[in-house]
């Protein structure tokens, strides 16, 4: 099968998006939990003091 | 000036069989002594169990006591960092922190009530709640438990009898609930919470029996996010010290554990109601976010803030918004089991 210019183009130009998708998701994924393990600590912290 | 005194470094994980014995006795039947009483001197019911124990297993009593009173009525943040900011001049004696029954019971037992609390008892009652906080050290006690009850002739029908009805108030009632209030939490942290299935409960988590007070803490502050966890305690986790601290009107109940998430509900702050009355939404604490609809708009509603506008009773409809009273704050309450 012959592939034009345009198309192998378009070929690498949706390969890139998917990669820089899924690198974008990965940076979220990492900024979602180290937001999370601080608002975990910050809870902790909380339940640590007395109901006084 | 920080000084650390070493001590004696105690291994034991749970607390001897017999002084939990001995410790939920005391706890129990001291509720039936007159409070004017506890003042005088130590209850008869207390020195009879008392001085059943060996000098090993008054040790072990007391050092239950010394713990659960430094974390009531002691130095919070010294317990949480194991005595680390002690200070020699601004340390207070045992009779500071003690009960006024836990003094008469600490001075039977030859503990003296006079002594410095130092940074060693600070370490040692933080270790020593991280060992016992999270384990069933809440025993059941029937009233044949009771010291002066052991020569009685007792008709053995009438005994199993009274002692099945013992425990299932036992089960129904002691500390199978417990309450614990939370407020000033940023959005993130709540939302922390709401997608979370389970919440660690941190070494020596202070909770309650009661109801009121957890709620009137968890409303103590209204600049953010209020909460208030209701915990199922079947297998009887934590150390009781309601009897013993110096603040016996709290109830409280020292645990530490997870407490896994069974179902969240939000409503108007209230706390003089019952925590699932008026509620504006339910949702299953289990089922991840993704799938769980109304997971989603509790958190589409924090993002609006903690104080309750005309953009949060559109985000969630005439008919749950029903419950919502503008201008006051949103409440989340949790309920789940501790395990």
């Amino acid at each position: 099968m012959k592939l034009t210019k345009t198309q192998i183009k378009q070929i690498i130009k949706e390969e890139l998006e998917q990669v820089m998708n899924e690198v974008e998701l990965e940076e979220q994924e990492a900024l979602r939990e180290e937001a999370d393990s601080a608002a975990k600590q910050e809870l902790i912290d909380a339940l640590s003091q007395p109901m006084k | 000036m920080k000084i650390l005194i070493e001590g004696p470094f105690d291994s034991e994980s749970t607390i001897n069989p017999v002084v939990r014995k001995a410790f939920a006795k005391v706890n129990k039947f001291l509720t039936a002594v007159d409070e004017e009483a506890k003042f005088e001197g130590v209850p008869d019911v207390a020195y009879e169990i008392l001085e059943k124990l060996n000098p090993d297993e008054k040790k072990g009593f007391i050092k239950i006591v010394k713990s659960l009173s430094l974390l009531t009525a002691g130095n919070v943040e010294m317990v949480r960092n194991r005595g680390k900011t002690w200070n020699r001049d601004e340390a207070s004696s045992w009779k500071e922190v003690l009960s006024p029954v836990s003094q008469n019971i600490l001075y039977l037992l030859d503990f003296d009530i006079n002594s410095q609390v130092t940074a060693e008892d600070y370490k040692q009652a933080s270790i020593h709640l991280n060992q016992i906080a999270g384990k069933s050290n809440i025993e059941f006690v029937s009233r044949f438990d009771h010291p002066m009850a052991s020569g009685l002739d007792i008709d053995p029908g009438v005994r199993q009898r009274s002692t099945q009805r013992d425990k299932m108030r036992y089960d129904k009632k002691n500390i199978s609930i417990l309450y614990r209030g939370l407020h000033s939490l940023p959005e993130s942290v709540i939302r922390y919470m709401i997608t979370s299935k389970e919440i660690t409960l941190p070494n020596a988590c202070s909770s309650s029996t009661d109801l009121d007070i957890a709620s009137s803490f968890a409303g103590k502050s209204r600049s953010a996010f209020n909460a208030l966890l209701v915990i199922s305690n079947p297998k009887k986790i934590g150390v009781d010290a309601r009897q013993f601290s110096k603040f016996t009107n709290e109830h409280e109940i020292i645990i530490k554990g997870n407490f896994v998430v069974e179902a969240i509900y939000c409503k108007t702050l209230q706390t003089i109601e019952p925590p699932f009355i008026n509620t504006a939404l339910m949702a299953d604490g289990q089922k991840p976010i993704f799938e769980n609809e109304r997971k989603k708009k509790m958190i589409e509603l924090i993002q609006l803030g903690h104080k309750i506008t005309d953009e949060h009773l559109d985000e969630i409809g005439q008919f749950a918004g029903r419950n919502l009273q503008k201008g006051k704050n949103l409440y989340f309450i949790f309920k789940g089991t501790l395990k």
